[in-house]
């Protein structure tokens, strides 16, 4: 397992650093530089901001500087923000976003794995049709338009639960947990079920049942990793979607987080907090896959085999 | 009393009937067999006796056990019998484990659940077991998962599970099926053992006769979901008396008598076909000293069948796959009839990969789903320029079909139409398609049915000797063997160890590990 | 006898059958085709443009001139919901046509070259994996500005990744079956095999794979023209008016409904179209 572990984190570095990489050169490679906007400002100016950010410099020596500052995990200054730097940036958003996503990630995991597991006991039956209905509407029903939708009759019509803000208001963190999860969990009740309904076909669980062991005990100890895996296997892709998707609900539940202030630097073109951003996620997400990988590695033991191949 | 009773066991599912009014008994510390063919309900038969049925089915009729009635008796208690007294162990030991859980856990589960046992005296019990099924390292292997252990462990575990509990009868539904002869030999005898010490009542599910008579000395023959005969093994085979039972002991008869044998003398003055010397495969840098295949000398005459015996991972395959080019040699000798054989990446030698052609184990994997069966046939044709014209081409096409005894007119048919006899007769027509010298025949009808497998035997033999070619036989069943081949080699670790005349092979082994393949192999019933 | 490539085949055919069979497909088929072809012919039918305002009417709610109601500037709903239909449909099939070609190849090169080749290949493939898809558009939309055909582009380069996956464990899976060595020991050489007996036994499983491709990049561009960073004025496509619908979410509801209900039912009808299609295509349900 150690081995399995060290050999994944050896793994990431080359992506996080290819990532590292070609954001640096994407940006830089940009047409237009960071200050020509609506304001036309002198030469002069421009010539004393470009010092001041080292623009002046030649590619690789900024390239160089940038890694290194980014070793001692500095993210460097904001260029709209004058005297902030992307680092307090994060900070203060970051506890926000984290916290969104790690409530709805929980939320769907619950909803869904329960869901699925419900719907899977009797294929095809009522509670499967119900549920697998409610999961495909799921999917198909865009945050964007969940969201407003539960604003309108909880927050407007019921005035059950506030409708913005994050933590402020008791209440103010179930519809925006719900918007965000609600697409996880029809996905992660539909993998759970097409999971458990495959295994349950195996022929351990036969042998399973031939031993004469309850109907719950062959389920929870032999059927239910087989329904657990693909949801672990799903949770990577997840947990970068739930980041990307709290843009949107932080847009529409105006959430001070990390989403909104980097769609505001995509906006404003201020590149290094884009820049800065970028790198942020990617890494966060690099670290998150390697802890589902961890995690699929752990409920499967062939996984942990796998790799020596 | 007995202590199994089944009596007109019916089992439907909702479109059709698939067993039908089976009765039988058995009694305490007795074996009987159930042999029969795919799809003849023995293995539903035997899962009924667990209530383990596909939810689909029904079960009607009765099968009562220690005076108790099975079909209708209540979920919980029908559990607790399946745990304590009715175990069972089936064929696949590969996936009939759980793979995420060690074996301990797997093992200690019904000591736990039925018998009540603390988990530190039900370890005990577990390390004790895996003793008496003789897995290596008892107490080690607790800890470890099923995909560390090879297929005859795995075997062994399962039965260390099935009698954890001390059951009073076992049903085995083909435990040996997916083993090698040699590891065939030691779980049938280790059963045979257990059954004796234990006094078991075995229920032994099986297609092949030679390993019930191993294990059994009274068999039911099931056919078509009904009990045809029953009786002992020996007066079964040698006189049977229903019609089904009659044809099914002809054909495993046929399978391992002489139908060479008048081929035999003439092959000796025929051209050699293949030349192989000093042939070496395998990986480029031999591991632990060894390559996959070394000191290979194989020689194959015209009109005559040689047959490559060996275990699985003894390297058979990769030497069809040298002779087919498809992977080079490293070192060493191939020559087809006198000709040098060179691993072709360039057309030029297209031509020479015609004339080694193959025959597959399985005749589902081996046609392409989306081609039909014409265009399967004329491709090689096509490829090697062996007809003109489309019309010359349908011809053939339709000589191949002739030859293989199928319908000429079935060419515009997809391969999912056909059976597995009639995909593999499909098969040996694609391979004779390019004319070859050499055919190579890998486990050829190990997928089929007794009776099938007899006519695809047939069949090849009397394509070789009327196109006078020459063919290397690759398998583990030394029965088939016997009945097919003239002279047989027996490959071992990557080695050719011994190779003979079939009779002489037969009747004297030289190498050590040709005497275990022989001991090991299961016999049919001794006459009468 | 035809002797040349393989015809549709019985496999397909038993397929198309079950697949007749799945209502609530057909259903899903047919709304799909009604929709994309009132997306096409309905902004030509349609009297009004789907820029031109009319100030004087402002917000109005469905009525018989205005069958879905009209925005603050007097713009015509339906008529811009069908044109932004079109921008939102065909930014789903192309991307996904995109990521057919990019994924497709891409799959096929690995599995074909196999050894280092493919181990750096799909490397590559599990480093973009690991991306944040909707971060790495939105560095796309800072570095090279807002256009659609970026939009595209970037939507079916990023999309592909699952596509090569799934086509060289297809590819792989499918070299190691005996009908594809039997053709191997025919002399055929390795292209050929490829083309000949590999890939049109993939097929299946691309289908099946594209259809649900396009509602998620569907999705993703609603996602991005929602944030403002997709489709701009004065074009709209769903994303758009669904954006502006919240806005007046209290007061004109219809702004919302009418894109939203729409969207949903499309996504629907295309993800239950998948699913019945690898119902259909599997072979455990039939077939062999």
């Amino acid at each position: 397992m150690i081995a399995f572990i060290s050999w994944r984190v050896l793994q990431a570095i080359p992506v996080l650093l290819a990532v590292v990489t070609a954001t640096f050169f994407l940006v830089h490679a940009a047409p237009g530089g960071p200050f020509d906007s609506e304001r036309q400002l002198s030469p002069q100016v421009e010539q004393q901001l470009k010092a001041h950010y080292h623009l002046d410099q030649p590619l690789s020596r900024q390239y160089v500087a940038y890694l290194g500052a980014l070793l001692q995990g500095d993210l460097g200054p904001s260029f709209r923000y004058p005297g902030r730097r992307i680092n307090d940036i994060l900070l203060q958003g970051l506890p926000k976003t984290i916290e969104l996503a790690s409530y709805a990630l929980l939320f769907a995991l619950l909803c869904g794995i329960g869901a699925g597991l419900i719907a899977a006991r009797r294929p095809n039956s009522a509670q499967d049709r119900i549920t697998m209905a409610a999961a495909m509407i799921g999917i198909c029903m865009p945050s964007f338009l969940l969201g407003p939708l539960l604003v309108l009759v909880f927050g407007i019509y019921l005035d059950w639960l506030p409708v913005t803000g994050w933590g402020q208001l008791p209440g103010d963190k179930i519809l925006p947990t719900i918007t965000l999860g609600a697409a996880y969990t029809a996905y992660i009740a539909r993998l759970c079920r097409a999971g458990l309904l495959e295994v349950m076909n195996a022929d351990f669980i036969r042998t399973a049942r031939a031993k004469g062991i309850s109907e719950q005990a062959v389920l929870r100890r032999h059927a239910l990793r087989g329904a657990l895996l693909p949801v672990a296997a799903f949770l990577g892709p997840a947990i970068a979607g739930l980041l990307s998707g709290s843009f949107i609900v932080e847009t529409v539940f105006q959430i001070p987080g990390i989403g909104r202030f980097y769609i505001q630097g995509a906006f404003n073109r201020d590149y290094t907090l884009v820049m800065g951003m970028t790198i942020f996620f990617a890494t966060l997400l690099v670290l998150l896959n390697l802890l589902a990988d961890i995690l699929s590695a752990w409920l499967d033991p062939r996984i942990r085999m796998e790799y020596r191949q | 009393m007995a202590l199994l009773t089944l009596q007109e066991l019916n089992i439907d599912f909702p479109d059709k009937n698939v067993v039908r009014d089976v009765s039988l008994e058995l009694d305490h510390g007795t074996t009987l067999g159930i042999i029969g063919e795919s799809g003849s309900g023995k293995s539903l038969s035997g899962l009924a006796c667990l209530g383990l049925l596909p939810p689909t089915a029904r079960a009607s009729g009765s099968i009562c056990f220690n005076g108790e009635e099975l079909i209708g008796m209540p979920a919980a208690r029908l559990r607790r019998l399946r745990g304590c007294h009715i175990a069972m162990v089936f064929q696949d030991a590969g996936t009939a484990l759980t793979p995420w859980s060690s074996i301990g856990t797997q093992l200690i589960e019904p000591l736990c659940d039925h018998l009540g046992l603390r988990r530190s005296e039900a370890k005990r019990r577990a390390v004790a077991m895996l003793e008496e099924v003789r897995l290596p390292d008892p107490k080690s292997a607790l800890s470890r998962y099923p995909h560390e252990f090879s297929g005859g462990q795995r075997q062994r575990i399962l039965l260390a599970i099935a009698l954890a509990a001390e059951p009073e009868l076992l049903i085995a539904d083909e435990p040996t099926t997916a083993l090698d002869v040699t590891v065939q030999a030691q779980i049938l005898e280790l059963l045979a053992t257990l059954q004796r010490e234990r006094g078991l009542a075995l229920l032994f599910i099986s297609h092949d006769l030679a390993v019930i008579n191993q294990i059994a000395e009274q068999a039911v023959v099931m056919d078509a979901g009904q009990v045809v005969e029953r009786g002992s093994v020996r007066s079964l085979f040698h006189t049977p008396r229903h019609p089904s039972t009659r044809t099914l002991m002809r054909s495993i008869a046929d399978r391992s008598t002489a139908r060479t044998a008048q081929h035999t003398d003439d092959s000796a003055h025929q051209p050699t076909v293949l030349s192989v010397s000093g042939l070496s495969a395998g990986y480029p840098k031999p591991r632990n000293g060894k390559r996959v295949l070394h000191g290979i000398d194989l020689q194959l005459r015209r009109s005559e069948i040689v047959a490559l015996v060996g275990e699985s991972g003894s390297g058979k395959s990769t030497l069809a796959r040298v002779l087919l080019q498809l992977i080079p040699a490293r070192t060493g000798e191939l020559q087809l009839l006198g000709e040098a054989l060179v691993a072709p990446h360039a057309g030029s030698h297209r031509r020479q990969r015609a004339r080694v052609q193959m025959i597959f184990q399985d005749p589902y994997a081996s046609l392409n789903p989306r081609l039909c069966i014409a265009e399967t046939l004329a491709e090689p044709i096509r490829f090697h320029g062996l007809a003109n014209t489309e019309k010359e081409l349908a011809v053939r096409v339709a000589e191949l079909l002739e030859a293989v005894e199928l319908d000429p007119n079935i060419g515009s048919r997809y391969p999912h139409a056909f059976s597995g006899g009639q995909r593999q007769r499909i098969a040996i027509a694609r391979a004779l398609a390019t004319e070859p010298e050499l055919l190579i025949a890998d486990e050829p009808v190990s997928a089929l049915d007794v009776s099938t497998q007899c006519a695809i035997l047939a069949l090849l033999t009397k394509i070789v000797h009327d196109r006078q070619m020459a063919m290397l036989l690759i398998s583990h069943d030394l029965d088939m063997v016997r009945g097919m081949a003239q002279r047989t080699a027996v490959i071992y670790r990557g080695e050719l160890v011994e190779q003979a005349d079939t009779r002489v092979l037969f009747a004297s082994p030289r190498h050590e590990h040709t005497r275990q393949l022989l001991a090991a192999s299961p016999s049919l019933p001794a006459p009468l | 006898m035809k002797l040349c490539w393989p015809r549709p085949s019985a496999l397909w055919r038993d397929a198309g059958r079950r697949f007749l069979r799945d209502e609530p497909a057909t259903y899903s088929l047919l709304l799909l085709l009604a929709i994309t072809l009132a997306v096409i012919v309905g902004p030509w039918l349609s009297p009004y443009g789907y820029a031109s305002q009319n100030l004087q009417i402002g917000a109005s709610a469905p009525s018989i001139a205005h069958w879905f109601g009209t925005d603050p500037l007097g713009r015509d709903l339906l008529t811009r919901l069908l044109y932004g239909g079109r921008i939102s449909l065909a930014v789903g099939l192309l991307a996904t046509a995109v990521a057919l070609v990019i994924g497709v190849s891409w799959g096929i090169l690995a599995a074909y070259f196999g050894g280092r080749i493919d181990a750096l290949m799909m490397r590559i493939v599990d480093a973009l994996y690991a991306l944040p898809f909707m971060v790495v558009i939105i560095l796309l939309t800072v570095s090279f500005g807002r256009s659609m055909l970026l939009l595209f582009l970037a939507i079916g380069c990023l999309e592909w990744l699952s596509m090569a996956r799934i086509v060289r464990a297809q590819v792989l899976s499918l070299r190691e079956r005996e009908f594809v060595q039997a053709a191997a020991c025919i002399g055929l050489g390795r292209g050929a095999v490829m083309l000949r007996h590999v890939l049109p036994n993939t097929l299946g499983s691309i289908t099946v794979y594209a259809t649900l491709s396009v509602p998620n990049v569907m999705l993703l561009e609603a996602f991005l023209s929602f944030l403002g960073l997709g489709v701009q004025a004065p074009h709209s496509s769903w994303g758009v008016l669904i954006s502006q619908g919240v806005e007046y979410i209290e007061i004109y509801p219809w702004l919302l409904l009418f894109p939203g209900v729409t969207l949903s039912l499309v996504l629907l009808a295309l993800n239950v179209l998948g699913d019945s299609l690898r119902d259909a295509l599997d072979p455990a349900h039939g077939g062999t």
